[in-house]
């Protein structure tokens, strides 16, 4: 087909417009996923860094169960009776007005009566909780006290005014109805034993659904602290392969050869510093608090070719000892983690100086475990 | 092996735990043989006159009042 040149040039026009306007998107997805695939990037070594933390997150909701009791409502207690009354000294007998008890309701059902004494006086108060049909079904005496007086004591004196003349009850009905409270003063007397005359105030309080909100927070605390042994005994736990304390770490580090399955590895680090037994002891007023000190990796595969090699600086700080008089000493403690794709044979050859600045290396806490999983992203070394 | 102990034991604390603080088995229930929790000598405490026995409160005389005996400053001491 022939087309005029110059329709022939609208058409390409028209085609290219078209084309890029749709190749685009195409265009963006193949470079995305030639990133994604393209090996020495910095896309994929973000996602290689990713997939190789141990994260295991579901043990952390084992944090809800303490929690659980918290997610349902919470059940408030109910007033049932707050009366404010005057009960004779002269043994005249006292009604309360009725309440009615629900043997249902949970929760304990809580007597209170608070009553005001005079000063110095002592009292025998006869509480009897009557039921519907008026048959006694709870009976106890108060014997409550008022006492003030002076107190001395290393050339101070002041006043003091103590008592006890309030009860706390508790019960949970047998029948539900309507109940009363019948009061009465047995005696009233003066701290010489004479016999007093007095209106005295009386305040009953009594509610239902009491719930033991001390037992509550104690089974709270109780199974948190369980969660954490749960806790703890997954995470930075994994399966231990070696360690102890030791004196030479290059030495210690040919045990570190054994085979390692696919996954984390850890190396922790634990060690003590201390002054050269030869150099004055004033001189660690002149030694800075934290010393540089070098700490030289290599990964040696099953063949003896070394994987990687790397220089770590850890930091000694200064720690004063226990007992004042003894000079202080200086401590580094390291955690290494390591991702390791297949199972092999590797040795890490690690090797620190054991004299720098003016303090030597006393021993070393070393710990080698895999199989480690955590709760959160760990700075990782890949073993390629 | 003992991860799965500590749930279930972390687990049992809570149930048994929230449970008795919400229906409180040891409270004494009326009717029942025995009188409710009380230690006379703390404050707030009382002393019963008789005990529950077979559905009923039986009710007893108690020994005499022995009258104002007085606590003392024990805030101060």
């Amino acid at each position: 087909m022939k087309l005029h040149p110059m329709v022939s040039i609208t058409w390409v026009t028209n085609w290219d417009i078209k084309t890029v306007a749709l190749s685009t998107p195409i265009l963006l997805n193949v470079l995305t996923a030639l990133v994604f695939m393209a090996q020495p990037s910095g896309v994929h070594r973000l996602f290689q860094s990713i997939r190789q933390q141990p994260l295991l997150l579901w043990p952390l909701l084992s944090l809800m169960i303490p929690l659980w009791p918290g997610c349902t409502a919470p059940m408030p207690k109910r007033e049932l009776l707050g009366q404010e009354l005057f009960l004779p000294s002269n043994g005249e007998v006292i009604f309360s007005q009725p309440f009615v008890l629900d043997a249902e309701a949970v929760g304990a059902t809580r007597l209170f009566a608070s009553v005001g004494l005079p000063v110095n006086s002592a009292i025998s108060l006869t509480t009897e909780l009557l039921n519907a049909s008026d048959q006694v079904v709870l009976a106890f005496d108060k014997e409550g006290w008022r006492e003030r007086g002076t107190w001395q004591e290393d050339g101070q004196s002041g006043i003091y005014d103590e008592s006890d003349s309030y009860y706390e009850v508790l019960f949970k009905p047998d029948q539900s109805g309507q109940y009363r409270l019948r009061l009465a003063v047995d005696g009233l007397e003066d701290q010489a034993g004479q016999a007093l005359v007095a209106q005295l105030p009386l305040r009953v309080d009594v509610q239902d659904r009491r719930v033991d909100h001390g037992l509550a927070i104690w089974t709270f605390w109780i199974s948190l602290g369980i969660v954490f042994m749960f806790l703890n005994s997954i995470y930075c736990q994994g399966r231990r392969r070696y360690g102890g304390r030791i004196d030479d770490l290059l030495e210690t580090s040919a045990f570190t050869r054994m085979n390692y399955e696919k996954g984390v590895i850890m190396i922790k680090m634990k060690g003590r510093f201390e002054l050269l037994s030869y150099i004055n002891s004033d001189a660690y007023k002149k030694t800075s608090s934290s010393i540089k000190l070098p700490l030289s990796l290599e990964i040696i595969d099953g063949n003896g070719l070394v994987l990687q090699s790397e220089k770590i600086t850890l930091y000694l700080n200064k720690k004063s000892a226990n007992d004042e008089d003894d000079p202080p000493y200086w401590q580094f403690k390291k955690r290494l983690f390591f991702y390791n794709p297949r199972l092999r044979s590797l040795r890490f050859r690690l090797s620190i100086p054991e004299q720098i600045d003016c303090v030597e290396q006393e021993w070393i806490d070393f710990d080698l475990r895999d199989r480690i999983v955590s709760m959160r992203p760990l700075n990782i070394r890949r073993i390629d | 092996m003992h991860r799965s102990l500590l749930l279930v034991l972390s687990i049992s604390v809570i149930l048994l735990g929230t449970n008795d603080s919400i229906h409180r088995p040891t409270i004494y229930r009326l009717g029942n043989d025995g009188t409710p929790y009380s230690q006379p000598s703390s404050a707030g405490g009382v002393i019963y006159r008789g005990s529950g026995s077979g559905g009923q409160w039986r009710t007893s005389s108690r020994g005499g009042w022995s009258g104002f005996q007085g606590g003392g400053p024990s805030g101060v001491k």
